[in-house]
């Protein structure tokens, strides 16, 4: 579905991906992990058209998006929950789902799926015409998990979903990413619970470097020795 | 429960009516159809056009125009324009020139002036937007192309240089006074005329910000990097933006050019026009609909009152003007529309109550 072939890419005159190759099936949940400032972030945003890569190619779906801005490879379908969240803070929560839908499919579904919506997560429902940024922390993330489902996306792209939340709201998160894969939306995730992520995932990248040095499925990183000693803690 | 409270419920299961905006749009434009009437009132002697002429409230109503047309894309999209006279002289110029030279009737010039302000605008957005130019480089060269055109006209015979079009009788153009054309022989017909005009900006500016493409125009105002990253195509909303607000400020300049008697680079493309145009809509609330209506009745009246009450010193008018809107883009920069929100938040702060904010 989504393919990655030995692409670079960077900020400026820096280069932080050093040629990564990563691809993600239908249906598959995908976990990509390592420490900080291995260049998982920069591959995600380069995915979605943020960055573009400097070489080397992204397809989906057989076809390839590496030229494309942003709100065009949003419309094809990969729909990117960003961990800085970009939530509109002085605009209300409602507003801030509407604007998740962008294909044309789902504006003309955005009724029944904002329904839908509220029924995944009633406290957006009760604060509906709340402006965005006067919600917690917590809030705030199943906000943006919301407004990216508003999306229909094939793909869903989460880039630290649970960064900075209570352990039970973590859970609630793991819950919600479940649940959106069990609708059959492929999920392509940034996780530092490394442990539930890798769980949870069908298979797992270990990055380092700007570099993948590993991939193999979720339950054989988990029982690896390396991964255990450098992302575990035991 | 007080009758405040009262009153207060009943605002409040009006304001929840779906038609809610249509009813206080029609109760406040009924207002503004009485006002010449209004203030002819003799109230104990004194009446309100003694200060407040008809003439003062034509200015007043272009103005909340020409503001209400720059709100759709600076107060809306958050682009913030400081060349509108730009559009407003082409409005005029396409206006005059046509009727003057070629005796074109001056509704077909105005909308040919749209059209050619419109496209300006899109020319003005392109190469801007193309090149991320952002807040006080976007504001500085949308200033840079408005004294373009200024330049541009002044240095061309073909358009009468800096002596400008006089305003011909009907007869030269095969008319007489009258809507059609364009021309009355008094100043009712023509507030009446530009309360039309204030009405159709009006409910297009409420249509725009109630639909999608508000929504998307919001989100850019907010932050266009998320806007874009959640998929609105930024670039296009952003031209759409400013060639409606070019559009509808052009029409405002044919207006002008209509009813005053003599259009010239430096009235409508003045470099202090830039700022008269815009400023109603920032001292009344940008990115609202009542705010350049109300802010034009703040600001154009004062304008006119300080001229007319400090002729002795020159200039001290201006100053005392510019001072009072010092002070209320300092300490309102949401604008007028904010106060009785404030107010409240006060009111509610002194009696120690929390409230559901």
């Amino acid at each position: 579905m989504l393919e990655l072939d030995s692409v670079r890419a960077g900020y400026d005159q820096i280069e932080i991906l050093h040629g990564v190759d990563l691809r993600v099936d239908e249906g598959e949940i995908v976990a990509l992990i390592g420490s900080n400032g291995a260049g998982k972030t920069t591959t995600m945003r380069t995915i979605c058209g943020i960055l573009s890569p400097t070489a080397g190619s992204i397809t989906f779906r057989g076809e390839s998006i590496d030229d494309e801005p942003p709100h065009d490879i949003v419309r094809r379908g990969i729909v990117q929950v960003p961990e800085d969240r970009d939530l509109f803070t002085d605009m209300t929560v409602a507003d801030n789902l509407l604007l998740g839908a962008q294909t044309k499919t789902a504006i003309s579904n955005r009724e029944e799926n904002l329904t839908e919506m509220y029924e995944l997560f009633p406290r957006l429902e009760e604060r509906k015409n709340q402006r965005a940024g006067t919600m917690s922390g917590g809030e705030q993330q199943m906000l943006t998990l919301a407004r990216a489902l508003m999306g229909e996306p094939d793909l869903l792209i989460l880039d630290e979903p649970s960064i900075g939340l209570a352990p039970q709201l973590v859970e609630e998160v793991f819950d919600v990413v479940r649940e959106v894969h069990e609708q059959g939306i492929t999920v392509l995730m940034v996780e530092q619970n490394v442990q539930q992520t890798l769980r949870l995932a069908d298979r797992g990248y270990v990055m380092e470097n700007g570099r993948i040095t590993m991939s193999a499925t979720g339950t054989a990183l988990l029982e690896d020795d390396s991964v255990i000693e450098a992302y575990l803690g035991v | 429960m007080s009758s405040l409270d009262t009153v207060r419920d009943g605002y409040r299961s009006f304001d929840e009516r779906e038609d809610a905006p249509v009813l206080k749009g029609a109760v406040g434009f009924g207002l503004l159809a009485a006002l010449p009437y209004i203030i002819e009132i003799d109230v104990a002697g004194m009446e309100l056009a003694a200060a407040l002429s008809l003439k003062v409230l034509i200015l007043t109503l272009i103005y909340a125009y020409t503001a209400q047309a720059w709100n759709i894309m600076s107060g809306y999209t958050g682009q913030f324009s400081f060349g509108h006279a730009a559009f407003f002289g082409i409005g005029a110029y396409a206006t005059q020139a046509l009727v003057v030279d070629y005796a074109i009737n001056p509704w077909f010039g105005m909308f040919v002036g749209g059209g050619v302000a419109a496209l300006y605008g899109l020319l003005i957005g392109f190469l801007s937007f193309r090149f991320n130019l952002r807040g006080h480089y976007f504001a500085l060269a949308t200033l840079a192309f408005a004294e373009l055109v200024r330049f541009v006209i002044v240095n061309m015979s073909e358009l009468h240089g800096a002596n400008g079009y006089f305003k011909p009788f009907p007869r030269d153009y095969d008319a007489a006074y009258g809507l059609l054309a364009f021309q009355f022989e008094s100043d009712l017909p023509y507030y009446y005329l530009i309360l039309g005009f204030l009405l159709v900006v009006t409910v297009v500016s409420w249509a725009v910000k109630n639909s999608w493409i508000g929504l998307y125009f919001f989100a850019i105002r907010e932050d266009e990097r998320a806007a874009s990253s959640v998929g609105v195509p930024a670039f296009r909303y952003k031209l759409l933006g400013i060639a409606i607000s070019a559009f509808f400020t052009a029409l405002g300049g044919a207006y002008w050019s209509m009813y005053f008697n003599t259009i010239r680079p430096d009235t409508v493309f003045a470099l202090f026009k830039n700022v008269e145009l815009l400023l109603p809509a920032v001292v009344g609330g940008p990115g609202t609909v009542v705010g350049p209506i109300i802010g034009s009745f703040i600001v154009t009246p004062m304008s006119e009152i300080a001229r007319t009450s400090f002729t002795g010193i020159n200039g001290l008018d201006r100053v005392i003007y510019g001072a009072f809107l010092i002070v209320i883009v300092i300490y309102s920069p949401r604008g007028v529309v904010s106060w009785p929100e404030r107010g409240r938040a006060l009111y509610r702060r002194v009696r120690g109550s929390g409230g559901e904010e």
